[in-house]
Formats: structure tokens, sequence, C-alpha cells
């Protein structure tokens, strides 16, 4: 599914924090969307699932405008995954996993779908009657990437999602989102502050900055010509 | 929610052809002659409510003016002075008004004049050579302790004063303590009822009314025009069957050889030839358990009502805070109102018995629960609601399967203090009629007796206490060990 942003500002009060944003994100790739604290990515991230409704500007799924009369049934089509993860502490990790077949009437195959979920992040069966609390940082990550795909969504958002994980944590997660892409590919939204991250993951990179697109460009292109001295710094504090 | 009300009606009004319900002033003379006619009722056969803690002359009134009783005895002092508002009205005359504008008439006068009297010690009395209420304006010296209803009745102290010449200064007191306060010499005269059983047992002197100041108060049937003349026929076997000085010792029964108002009322029945069983003690124990029930009842089906009240209301302001402070504060400023006052306020509209008492309870319970429910909701993690919203989740999806099973520890502990209020608020109930463990306290209070006021005051507490472990196990099995 191509996401596209058109001319996107928003303001918080009198506090401008996304100016003029056009952008598109290509069906089937992942795009970094990477920046500073503050420099708005969250913001654009969340106004790609309408969790925020721009003060100016148009989002478009697939050519269609997003219709913000029922925003839950395009949220349905889009993964959502954040820092913290935000499982729900009264429901075990099945549950979790599955909360999105109670939200809508089609009914499927519930055990066999949250079974090959765990498999597909390399958890075993044992953990889906866990809850979350019996969970280390990097499980929890792994079981709210599950419940993310749950629908099989053509679109993924994630937002500093490998955040608070530690080193090897991250990196063993990180191939398990490039496994993921390979064999399943779908549009990604990477919201990160770390150059190498996007490095890892990303086609594309999009570089925010006081809530304007620096550079938006192929990750080849971006790592090798950055057009703006705070792209460059971005490079320079991910690889010196 | 229209069952439940049903089977509080129930439980309330069982009302047949042959319920006879009857009402009671609440102090001891008042409890015997009611059960005189209780009993009287019964022996032909009718089944009889028993509505005896009707707190003071208005409530009684109201209530049969409604409805809520169909008899009970009063004083035609009483009926022209405070409910006609004409002291001069002869009892034909007050029964042609009630008639007229209440659908009330009078029937079987008991024979005795229960009429406002001074009472001294005698050795005082004959110290001073005082037997007539004239004597007093003489010895300014003597200390009047006089009961704070009779002060502030309009024929009451300061008419008597007026009338009598009298210059005592008096001070105010509770009646029960008088007598008491009389035997310690702390007073030398004060007020009292001539058939007060106090006057025999503690062998006082009744001053003459030499000027005829009080007024009669002939005890006297009230009931509602519509009741059936049989009914009427029965309870007229009592015309002129109590002598002053048999109503005397029948009230010292009660209040010395600490018999039941019952026994006293049936051995009484029974000896004049008008009810032929004996008297069978009750129960206490099958008594109890009743009283805990209707307990339990009213404090259940308050909470029920309020929990299906103020959970979607606690819900409402959730979702629309500017509105939740006012609210909130309204309901806080609703439970400030003393619950006797509230239950005051309830009768002119709502009567008497189950019906108000529930619905004091009800608003009593409101607060902890809507307080609690909207606490509990804010309170979810935000990353939990942005997720939930993320995930595609509407309002009430979001709701029901994350902000609700969250909160619920919060609106639980919310509901337990409710309980806990109610459990304590029912007992007052008694005063409206509504019954449960408040009646042993309500009589025991008009009776003095102490032994009575624990029969009700112990198992309350004990409830209260049951309750609050109970909510807890709970708490205990539906609220996982994590989410504590």
């Amino acid at each position: 599914m191509q996401i596209q942003l058109q001319r996107i500002s928003h303001r918080y009060a009198e506090r401008t924090v996304l100016t003029n944003v056009s952008l598109t994100f290509a069906h089937q790739k992942i795009t970094a969307l990477i920046g500073r604290s503050g420099s708005g990515k969250s913001t654009l991230l969340r106004t790609v699932n309408g969790l925020i409704q721009p003060t100016e500007g148009e989002v478009r799924l697939q050519g269609q405008l997003f219709n913000y009369s029922d925003p839950s049934r395009e949220r349905l089509k889009m993964g959502y995954v954040v820092q913290g993860v935000g499982l729900f502490p009264h429901l075990t990790v099945s549950q979790n996993i599955a909360i999105a077949s109670r939200l809508q009437k089609q009914k499927s195959d519930l055990p066999k779908r949250v079974s090959d979920l765990l498999a597909q992040v390399g958890l075993s069966p044992s953990y889906q009657s866990k809850f979350p609390h019996e969970l280390s940082g990097g499980e929890q990550q792994r079981v709210g990437l599950c419940r993310a795909l749950f629908l099989d969504p053509p679109v993924l958002l994630m937002d500093e999602p490998f955040g608070a994980l530690d080193p090897i944590t991250r990196y063993e997660i990180q191939h398990e989102v490039l496994r993921l892409q390979k064999d399943q590919p779908r549009t990604m939204i990477l919201v990160t502050h770390d150059m190498r991250e996007a490095q890892k993951l990303a086609d594309d990179i999009v570089v925010l900055e006081k809530g304007v697109v620096i550079q938006a460009d192929s990750k080849e292109n971006v790592l090798q010509r950055p057009t703006h001295p705070v792209v460059k710094s971005l490079i320079d504090a991910a690889f010196s | 929610m229209r069952k439940i009300l049903f089977l509080m009606l129930l439980m309330g009004t069982s009302a047949s052809a042959q319920t006879i319900r009857v009402g009671a002033k609440h102090f001891n003379e008042g409890y015997i002659l009611s059960e005189m006619l209780s009993l009287l009722l019964e022996e032909k056969g009718y089944t009889v409510e028993r509505k005896y803690n009707l707190g003071g002359t208005m409530v009684c009134f109201e209530a049969l003016r409604t409805g809520a009783i169909d008899l009970y005895p009063e004083y035609s002092g009483t009926i022209s002075a405070e409910l006609l508002k004409d002291s001069r009205l002869s009892i034909p005359t007050s029964d042609s008004l009630l008639r007229k504008n209440f659908a009330i008439e009078t029937g079987a006068l008991f024979g005795f004049n229960n009429t406002y009297a001074l009472v001294m010690q005698k050795s005082v009395a004959r110290k001073k050579d005082i037997s007539r209420i004239s004597d007093l304006s003489q010895h300014p010296e003597l200390a009047a302790g006089i009961s704070y209803e009779f002060l502030k009745r309009e024929d009451g102290w300061d008419q008597l004063a007026h009338r009598y010449e009298l210059p005592q200064q008096p001070s105010g007191l509770e009646h029960g303590l008088a007598y008491q306060a009389l035997m310690q010499n702390k007073i030398d005269v004060t007020d009292a009822y001539s058939t007060d059983g106090e006057i025999a047992s503690h062998d006082l002197l009744l001053l003459k009314d030499d000027k005829n100041f009080f007024p009669e108060y002939q005890a006297i049937i009230l009931l509602r025009s519509s009741l059936a003349p049989t009914v009427k026929n029965i309870v007229g076997q009592l015309e002129g069957a109590i002598s002053e000085t048999e109503m005397q010792a029948l009230n010292a029964a009660v209040l010395y050889e600490k018999k039941t108002f019952k026994e006293v009322a049936s051995t009484f029945l029974t000896q004049k030839g008008l009810i032929k069983s004996a008297f069978i003690p009750e129960s206490v124990t099958q008594d109890m358990l009743n009283k805990t029930g209707r307990h339990l009842a009213l404090t259940f089906v308050a909470l029920i009502l309020a929990i299906l009240i103020a959970i979607p209301l606690g819900i409402f302001l959730f979702w629309h805070p500017r509105l939740a402070t006012g609210v909130v504060s309204f309901i806080g400023l609703l439970q400030t109102i003393p619950s006797i006052a509230l239950l005051a306020i309830f009768i002119p509209v709502f009567g008497i018995g189950v019906i108000p008492a529930v619905i004091a309870l009800l608003l009593y319970a409101l607060l902890p629960i809507v307080r609690n429910t909207v606490t509990g909701l804010s309170g979810v993690d935000p990353l939990l609601k942005n997720v939930s919203d993320g995930l595609g989740m509407t309002r009430l999806q979001k709701l029901r399967l994350v902000e609700l099973p969250l909160a619920l520890p919060v609106i639980l502990a919310g509901i337990r203090t409710a309980a806990v209020i109610n459990v304590g608020t029912a007992t007052l109930a008694a005063f409206i009629g509504a019954g449960g463990l408040g009646e042993y306290i309500v009589t025991g209070l008009a009776l003095n007796n102490t032994s009575l006021i624990l029969r009700g005051a112990i198992p309350a507490a004990l409830l209260a206490l049951i309750v609050e472990l109970g909510f807890t196990a709970v708490e205990k099995i539906t609220v996982p060990q994590h989410l504590r």
C-alpha cells in the first residue's frame, strides 16, 4: 500500500510541529523517519494512522483520502508498534496478540495464527498463556510485533520500537524484522533517532528537523550525499 | 431492574386484602397500644404488618394519610392542636374535619387521658407544702427541668407559666432523662405524661392542674375511613378498656419489669377476655434473622441500583471531563445531608417504608462509585490508551476491552466503600418504617433499653465487617495479583 502525505502542517495551539510536509512512502518499502528529539517525526507517524488529524494537508492511502469519520477502520489496515510496547497487563500473550480479532466480526483460526506469529518472532508456543509482566523487555517487544501483525496488515508503523532494548536483543529483533519483510513485504514506516538503525533496516530515509523535511531520498543517497548539515551530523554521530 | 423493583415492592408491602398495617408512635405507650390493635386483628385472622417506629406525630399522620399504614393510636389533644391546628376542637368536630379533609376518622377511645402534668418528689412537695401547680408561683427557688418537646409546644411551658404566673426559668432536657434528674435532686419539678410508668414506680406527686390548663389527651384510634367495617368493629372492642392507672401499670411493666410490650399487651388482652390465645414468646433468633435479612436486602437492592446508575454516570463523566468536577461535587453535596434529614425530606415525596429508604441509601452509595469509576478510568496508563487507539479500537471497544478491566480494582474499592456505608446507614431506615436491624436500635432508644439497642447495633457492626471482608475476597478473586 502506498501512503501519500500532501502539504501536511500541524500546530498545537501556537506551536507549529509540522510545516508543509509532502512525502510518499513507497509500496512495500521500509522508510526510516529520522531526526532529533522534537523534530516532529513521531507526530508525522501519528498523522499516518489518524491519531493526529493535521491542521492542514491530506493523507492518502492507496490514493484514497483518510476517512476521519471512521478512523478505527483505517487503523485496522495498519499495524502499530511503539516504544514501551504497551501490552495489556490484564490479558495473556495470546489474548494480546489476538486482540484485533475482538474488534471485527470475521472469525479466523485464532490459535494457529497466534502460534504461527510467535514462531515467526522466535517464541515457543508455551508463551501463549503467560502474562506480560512475566516477559523480558525483548520478549514483550516481540509479542507487540505479533499483535501488530495479527490481521496481516499491508502497513506497519513503528515508533522507536527498539529504543529501550539492550544491544543484543535489539540486534536480534532487527533481523527478525528484516526476515519478515523478505517473506511478507509490507509498507513500513520506522521512526528512529539512530542513523545506524536506519541504515540497517530502511530502503528510504526521510530526515526531519523542526517539523520540516530536510532530506528524503534512498538510503544510499542520504548516507553518501547529505544535503544539510543536520543530516551530516546525524550520520557522523552514528558512525564516528 | 424492573424485576428488582418488583421484588422490592413485594418485600415492602406484601399487600393483600387481609393485610392490615398498624402504625405506632415510637414511645413505650404507643408500642403497647398498637400491639393491642395488632393482636386483636391477628386473633380474628388478619395478617398484620407492624410499622412501629414512625418518628413523630407528623410522620405517623403522613403515613396514615398516604395509606402506608391503616391505623394507629393517637391522642385527642394532639389531633386538634397539631394535626388540625385548633386546640379548642372537640373530638366529634375533629372527627368530621378529618373525614372531610383526609378520609380519616377517629375510632374507639381507649378510656384514659394521657395529658401533660407537672410532677415532683413527694418528700420535696411535703416540705414546701405544694400540691397544686399554682403553689409553684410561691417558690421561685425550685428548679424546673422541662422536656424540649414541652418547651417548644405552642400549648407548652410558655403558656403554662403565663397562666399560673410561674417565676421559674426552666432548663431544657430529654424527657427520658428527666426522672433520673428529679430523683437525684438535680431538678425539683418536671413535666410528665399522666400515664408514665415512672409516676407509680418512683411514687411521685402529680400536681393538681387547678386552673384546668392542660387540654385533654384522650388516647384514641385514628384510622382510614376506607377500612372495612369488620376491622373497625374489631379494634372498637378496646373502647373504654384501659383506665389511667392500668395504663401506668402497663407502662411500668415494660420499663421496669423488662417485659416485652408484646407480652404486656397480650397478657392484658387475655385478662380482659378479648383474646384467647396465651402469649407465646417470639423466637429472638428468628426475629433477628428476619431483621438481618431485611437489612441486607435494603443494603444490596440500594447498592445494585446505585451501581447501575453510578458506573454509566462515571463513564459518561470520564468522556466529558468538563462536567466531571461539577457533577462529582454535587453528588458529594448530597452525601453531606445528614441521613435523618434526608429521610425526613423524603416523607412528603415518597411516603414511608422501603422505597424512600432504598432511594436514600442509593443516593449515599452513588458518590464513592461514581468518583472511583472516573478516577479508575482516567488512571489507565496513557500508553495503553494510545496503543488501543492505534490498534483500531473504537471508543466503546477501548472502554470494554482495556479501560474498564484495568479500572476494575478501583471501581470495586468504590463499591466496597458504598456497601459499608449502606450497611451502617440502613439502621436509620427503621425511622421511616423500612425495618431492618435499626428497629431494635430505635425501639431500644425509645424504651431506654440498652440490651435491645445492642441487639441491633452489634449485628449491624458485624455485618459491616463481613461486607468489608466479603468484598476484599471478591477483589482477590477477580483481580489478579499483578494488577493490584
